[in-house]
């Protein structure tokens, strides 16, 4: 915990981005690159859909960002309730505009590979529906963080929407085992052996790694940005 | 690879991540950028010494 006190410092921070946003931008921009490619000119069509699966390289990537944002946004709102560390407020408050990129952009990518698929834009299966209540738990919580005149209040309700929250994510995670879907179940499972053609799988990891990357890269300059602009309004706050 | 009606689908996917992506990140630097600028003009203006414990070094003060 003292180590990690130590990092979460804002000077120790700042040092950290300045190497940490560069790295993960550039190696996440060259590792994303190959993916894309890889997934749009190298991976095989599937044989029941065809090229729309091509859309699995943007889609999946962006579920799991989406999710792996929403924990992110729930473990700073359980350290700021707890030890009411002001750097966790801050990165909730840069975390939830880009999960909700990541969600929209699963959801958009998720209904272009729906409508050649199953037929439809979009039907109110249990996987669909609760990847948009997540949509939604990612827009109450950037509107909820600004609503209140007090920032503490509104970091406050915040972090207790991301709790509240978090238990979307196995509702996502299992809704393809608990109901009847027409999404179809994990090819990729932690435990589990891949149901993925290896040619298909790498540039899909690939691809998830290169956006991971990436993101980091953006909520490093987003953090980095927010607490300059912290220090501004302090050295205007000193000089009034 | 002869174009079909599937790759529209794809190749509108992939275009509207690229151009999220590429909006994301000019936003993030010109933010930066104009933070880097504001501060170093205050900086100016109400010049602190780096060993300074003074409260307004604290990026975080004013959320305290």
């Amino acid at each position: 915990m003292k180590h990690i006190h130590h990092y979460l410092s804002p000077a120790n921070f700042l040092q950290i981005t300045r190497w940490a946003t560069p790295l993960c931008a550039i190696c996440g921009s060259g590792i994303l690159s190959i993916g894309l490619i890889a997934g749009l000119c190298l991976a095989p069509p599937d044989w029941q859909q065809g090229e729309t699966v091509r859309i699995m390289y943007i889609h999946v990537p962006m579920a799991w960002l989406a999710s792996a944002c929403y924990a992110l946004l729930a473990i700073c709102g359980l350290c700021s309730l707890i030890w009411r560390h002001p750097l966790a407020n801050i990165i909730a408050i840069e975390a939830g505009p880009l999960g909700a990129y990541a969600t929209a952009l699963c959801l958009i990518t998720g209904s272009l590979w729906g409508k050649p698929s199953w037929g439809t834009w979009w039907v109110w299966d249990a996987r669909l529906t609760s990847m948009l209540v997540l949509f939604f738990l990612y827009l109450g919580h950037i509107l909820i963080i600004r609503a209140f005149d007090d920032p503490i209040r509104g970091h406050r309700a915040a972090a207790l929407l991301s709790l509240v929250g978090i238990i979307d994510l196995p509702i996502i995670k299992f809704s393809v085992q608990w109901w009847n879907t027409l999404h179809q179940p994990a090819s990729i499972t932690l435990t589990g052996t891949p149901t993925m053609a290896f040619s298909m799988l790498w540039p899909l990891l690939t691809s998830a790694v290169g956006f991971t990357l990436i993101g980091l890269a953006l909520l490093c300059s987003r953090i980095k940005a927010a607490l300059l602009e912290r220090r501004s309004y302090s050295l205007i706050l000193r000089g009034e | 690879m002869h174009f079909t009606s599937q790759w529209g689908y794809v190749i509108a996917s992939y275009g509207l991540a690229l151009c999220g992506l590429c909006g994301l990140t000019l936003q993030s630097i010109i933010r930066l950028r104009r933070a880097q600028r504001r501060l170093a003009t205050l900086q100016q203006l109400h010049p602190v010494s780096p060993t300074s414990q003074e409260p307004a070094l604290n990026p975080l003060h004013v959320e305290e």
